[in-house]
């Protein structure tokens, strides 16, 4: 894969994106929501004393949920789970965009005129993504972690054990955009497909949450979803073929 | 022999949905050569197409541009000396034509937008999204950008195909300038195009290579035929025809007979006068492509 035409056609990318306001839109509400409201919320309420209803979830019967402190409640389990999901929504929203609006409206053939492999293609898309993805994101996960900060709520150790699950969960959403982008030719099929592979990842989290205790889980989460990522991409690799992109 | 531009040697190609869409071809065109690729349907010209722009792998046997196999060592650089017009491809709502060529530009590695804007009528037009351009304009885009780096080798892939009559004949007039001096491959299914442009012809029928000559020496051999006209019905004009043992068939009211018109139509003229035939017309039959394309298929 050569670098300096992958810069050309990740120019072409951000430029397309970032020109698709209903794209940018819903890529930039749905995780805002998700990424800072709801983190934000939780965070005013435990600072302005409002803590019954993170007693009351302290006090389920899953042995995750077994934290002493609310605060500690929201940086173990509460915060992973958002970020996670914020990580997988936001590329996931992004590539139906990028990649299968091209396939869909048959713009494909005018990359492939062009000297370009359709790695070099698809592989541009994911790094356009990703981009917008940071550029959107990382903002929102900023201004949460610093509230954190400042109230109290977090200490120094949880930033990068919060910063790792979300960039874990962007690279797991990466990758299974990947396979979207082999699999689905309209939009239908491509959220449909998204919610057949967020939902186990979800799914997958809430368990690894629950199931490890300690402050370590956070790191233990980001693994299982390096793990999920690097099970998609070899899917994605070994079973369906690039060609299928051109069908 | 001259260098070869494009070279397919038993090349096959099978999807994954299991068509075989290419069996074993083996076909090349040498450096300079304006070939038309025909064929119906299914015949596997775009598979061709998509193989040498690497696009797709052959699954069996190789697939060369300009000496270079496809997806291999050099192949790159054989790639951006050649130029692609792809078929009917949908537009992008969010790219002007200059940022398109912009595109075309970097990864070509050269080239000149503003002047090919300018060369191609498209300066008005160039901060105008592909989708808001007319048929014709964003047909003249596709084939700017192919010819914008000045390409060795063009490849065009249906480049009038949903075009009214006046925009197609603009993109063939454009063409005929740009092949000038130029190795093309053209695949169509407009025949007179084929015609009107190219010099030599293959012809595809379910992924094998039917027929490969040029253009003229497929006119060689093509049956001579001259069609007759009498004052006479055409059933009795057949019959006489036939009766002097010349093939005669009745096509639009008239009797095409198998012989050719300059070295055994007067001989024919004369016995059918003899016998009171009153031929008025006579005139040589040269087939049309599609006729010698029909034929060939049919083979």
């Amino acid at each position: 894969m050569r670098a300096r035409v992958l810069g050309d056609l990740v120019w072409k990318e951000t430029r397309q994106i970032g020109r698709n306001r209903m794209a940018m839109l819903t890529a930039a509400i749905l995780p805002f929501f998700i990424l800072v409201f709801l983190p934000v919320q939780l965070m005013a309420s435990l600072a302005l004393g409002g803590e019954r209803g993170l007693e009351q979830l302290r006090g389920a019967p899953l042995p995750g949920l077994a934290v002493a402190d609310p605060g500690e409640l929201l940086v173990q389990l509460v915060f992973p789970l958002l970020l996670v999901l914020g990580g997988l929504l936001l590329p996931s929203l992004m590539t139906t965009y990028a990649v299968v609006a091209e396939r869909e409206r048959r713009s494909l053939e005018l990359l492939v005129s062009l000297p370009v492999t359709v790695a070099e293609i698809l592989a541009a898309k994911l790094l356009a993504v990703l981009a917008v993805t940071f550029l959107i994101g990382v903002p929102y996960v900023a201004i949460v972690l610093t509230l954190a900060l400042v109230l109290g709520i977090a200490g120094p150790a949880a930033v990068p054990a919060l910063v790792t699950v979300f960039l874990a969960a962007v690279a797991c959403s990466t990758a299974i955009s990947l396979l979207l982008t082999l699999l689905a030719r309209d939009f239908r099929t491509a959220n449909n497909l998204t919610g057949l592979f967020v939902v186990p990842a979800l799914l997958l989290t809430v368990a690894t949450l629950t199931a490890v205790s300690g402050p370590g889980r956070t790191y233990v989460l980001a693994l299982v979803l390096l793990a999920l990522a690097g099970l998609a991409v070899f899917v994605a690799l070994r079973w369906i073929s690039f060609e299928r992109y051109l069908e | 022999m001259a260098e070869r531009a494009m070279a397919f040697d038993g090349a096959s190609k099978r999807y994954r949905n299991g068509t075989l869409a290419l069996r074993e071809v083996s076909w090349s065109i040498p450096v300079g050569a304006r070939t038309c690729l025909l064929g119906p349907n299914g015949s596997g010209k775009t598979t061709s197409i998509r193989l040498l722009e690497g696009a797709l792998a052959p699954t069996t046997g190789w697939v060369a541009l300009l000496g270079r196999e496809v997806n291999a060592a050099g192949y790159a650089d054989a790639r951006r000396r050649c130029g692609i017009v792809p078929q009917q491809a949908g537009m992008y709502a969010d790219l002007t034509a200059w940022e398109y060529l912009e595109l075309a530009r970097r990864l070509y590695g050269r080239g000149d937008v503003r002047e090919t804007l300018e060369r191609f009528g498209l300066d008005e037009h160039r901060d105008k999204r592909l989708a808001q351009l007319s048929g014709g304009f964003q047909r003249r885009v596709l084939v700017a950008a192919a010819l914008l780096s000045e390409p060795d080798v063009l490849l065009l892939d249906e480049p009038t195909v949903g075009l009214d009559p006046v925009a197609a004949r603009d993109i063939h007039e454009t063409l005929r300038a740009a092949m000038a001096g130029r190795t093309t491959l053209l695949c169509t299914h407009n025949l007179a195009e084929a015609e009107a442009l190219c010099d030599d012809v293959i012809i595809l029928r379910d992924g094998v290579v039917l027929l490969h000559e040029p253009l003229a020496t497929l006119r060689e051999r093509e049956r001579p035929r001259t069609r007759l006209v009498a004052r006479q019905d055409p059933a009795a004009l057949a019959e006489r025809v036939r009766a002097h043992g010349v093939a005669a068939a009745i096509e639009d009211g008239a009797v095409v007979a198998a012989v050719d018109a300059r070295a055994q139509a007067p001989a024919l003229l004369r016995a059918l006068l003899a016998d009171g035939v009153d031929v008025y017309e006579c005139t040589p039959l040269a087939a049309t492509l599609e006729e010698l394309f029909l034929e060939a298929v049919r083979r």
